[in-house]
């Protein structure tokens, strides 16, 4: 009997009725994984206008602030700001998106990048939800690999729209700094082509 | 009939098939992955699309809020400079209006001194000494007088040349900042983005533009690899212009009134020869009534304040699903606005208007914003409150937003 099990009808359903459910639970994780990324894909970058605008106006976004906003899970969302390109840079070809580390230059314009998810170091320390719940490696998939799948990122550039001169001695400082910086910037520019 | 070998053994299996039911199950989770496989790529791809909107549309928004940040600068920059001009010219013409009444009293103190210059050996010598004291003073600050009126010219001069530069470099830094707000939120060429939606605008007013996207796209490839773009560009160049314009002063201290001037250079006539031929009057140097080519001065100010702007920017890559773009909902319109601060975001807009008339449908991906300098006007003194607002989308030149008109403002 335990041999004919195989052959008869009953069993056949059964053993492809798992490797089909196999398959759609396979594929529905797919699709689960891929919407939810997406979707917060979307929101980084809904955020990221929003950080950079609040870090244009004068304050500093939160990523405590940014994710109460943006997104429904806590604890996976990085914020980061700095000093943007100014128009000397328009020439370089450079761009906020190829940016690792934000130099902070104490003016406008100013770039935000939020990201979602985990990074590497999250992966590695296994500590970040869920990996704290499995505590193990991906097989065949390195950190930096499954970082891709599971990390989505967004920038955006606003200007220092909260400082409009309205003094004399912050319209003689800015005139300065514009100065200042967008000669260095055009430089720069130079230099890279 | 007997069939051959082979056709027997083909028709046996075709019958197996059509009669086994093995492997259907797999079969249909097969054709039910591929339908889940194919709603993934669907939304990766919507999602994509729905990114690329967002993008433009961000790119378009930094830009406007850009563009009216850096008019707003230029105008508060104007604006300090008038309220120094005017400081300035008050403050002269006290000086000056002090000087050139003392050149009237040169007229009498110095005549005075040489009158009572026999009371010096005497008692009465104080009488002469006040007189001689009297004189001098005010021989010296008549002298100052027509330095007073040539100084306060240069310096007219220099702060409206200064002003003269602000009001045709800041529309050029509002362009240019605009531009790199929009490269840097990962907007594409913008010629490129327009040559790429030509097509679908052109059929959206019923023309057929089958003959024309080829073209457009060719172009579209072309302007991109041209070495200098543009990432975001205002529809109406000419709102990118400060609109302020020098504006004669028609009362002190912008302008002197007749009488001031001719009694001035009345009293200068009168005095500078008195004084200038009195070896008792220690003057450093001769009172030149020549010196100025008018008494007093008229000046102008700068005057006015920019109106709205709208730009546009956008994406090239068009890879959404079924023509998602196309859809209202993802044009803006009928948005509800999100639950965050109302922090500039037009993309929350309940759509574009063309003065109150009929909605225009434009791409998704094609995204526009429009923005303003709010507060007070440069005038001749004030308040430096300009300061950058993106209002709702406005589309030139009709639909020039009239007095008194409700805007939604964001900020």
């Amino acid at each position: 009997m335990q041999e004919d099990i195989r052959r008869q009808r009953s069993g056949q359903v059964m053993v492809e009725a798992l490797v089909g459910l196999a398959l759609i639970v396979f594929a529905w994780a797919l699709v689960s994984v891929a919407t939810f990324m997406a979707n917060n894909h979307v929101r980084t970058l809904m955020a990221a206008r929003h950080a950079a605008w609040q870090k244009g106006m004068g304050k500093t976004p939160s990523a405590e602030d940014i994710e109460a906003k943006f997104f429904f899970q806590g604890g996976l969302t990085k914020v980061e700001c700095g000093t943007g390109f100014g128009i000397g840079d328009l020439i370089s070809g450079t761009n906020a998106a190829d940016l690792t580390e934000f130099a902070d230059g104490g003016r406008g314009p100013y770039v935000a990048k939020v990201s979602f998810g985990l990074t590497a170091e999250d992966l590695n320390t296994t500590t970040t939800f869920p990996m704290n719940l499995m505590g193990m490696q991906f097989p065949l998939m390195p950190s930096p690999v499954m970082e891709e799948f599971l990390m989505v990122e967004s920038h955006c550039q606003w200007d220092e729209v909260g400082e409009t001169w309205s003094d004399w001695k912050k319209a003689l400082d800015g005139v300065m700094d514009t100065l200042k910086g967008e000669i260095s910037g055009f430089l720069r520019g130079l230099v890279d082509l | 009939m007997k069939l051959p070998g082979f056709l027997s053994t083909l028709a046996g299996r075709a019958r197996a098939i059509r009669t086994d039911d093995r492997g259907q199950v797999v079969l249909l989770s097969g054709v039910m992955v591929f339908v889940v496989v194919i709603v993934t790529i669907m939304t990766f791809d919507m999602s994509k699309a729905v990114y690329n909107r967002i993008t433009a549309q961000n790119s378009v928004d930094a830009a406007a809020d850009a563009a009216a940040l850096w008019q707003a600068r230029g105008c508060n920059l104007l604006q300090h400079l008038n309220n120094l001009h005017y400081k300035v010219n008050e403050t002269l013409f006290i000086a000056e209006s002090a000087a050139l009444i003392s050149c009237g009293v040169a007229s009498f103190a110095v005549p005075g001194e040489t009158y009572t210059r026999s009371l010096r050996t005497t008692t009465y010598a104080w009488i002469w000494f006040a007189a001689w004291g009297t004189a001098n003073v005010s021989c010296n600050m008549c002298y100052t007088a027509p330095w007073i009126d040539w100084g306060q010219e240069q310096f007219a001069k220099v702060v409206l040349r200064v002003q003269d530069a602000i009001a045709r470099v800041f529309p050029v830094l509002a362009f240019l900042y605009a531009d790199v707000m929009a490269k840097q939120s990962g907007a594409d060429n913008v010629l490129s983005v327009v040559f790429s939606y030509v097509g679908t605008i052109v059929s959206e007013l019923g023309v057929d533009s089958s003959s024309i996207s080829g073209l457009c796209d060719e172009l579209a490839d072309g302007i991109g690899n041209l070495p200098v773009a543009i990432y975001a560009f205002p529809l109406d160049t000419s709102s990118l212009k400060l609109h302020v314009e020098k504006k004669e002063g028609t009362s002190l201290p912008w302008k002197w009134p007749d009488w001031a001037v001719s009694a001035g250079e009345s009293a200068v006539n009168t005095a500078a020869p008195i004084c200038n031929d009195d070896s008792y009057v220690m003057m450093a140097g001769n009172i030149d009534p020549d010196k100025p080519e008018d008494w007093g001065w008229t000046d102008e100010f700068y005057w006015g304040n920019p109106g709205f702007m709208t730009w546009i920017a956008g994406k090239v890559g068009r890879d959404e699903v079924l023509g998602i773009g196309d859809l209202d909902w993802f044009s803006g319109e009928d948005a509800e606005a999100a639950d965050v601060e109302k922090n500039s975001l037009s993309m929350y807009a309940p759509g574009s208007v063309r003065n109150g008339s009929s909605q225009l449908k434009i791409p998704a991906f094609l995204a526009i914003a429009s923005s303003q300098v709010e507060g007070t006007p440069v005038v001749s003194k004030g308040p430096a409150d300009a300061r950058g607002q993106i209002i709702k989308v406005y589309f030139p030149p009709e639909s020039n937003p009239k007095e008194g008109e409700e805007f939604f403002i964001y900020h």
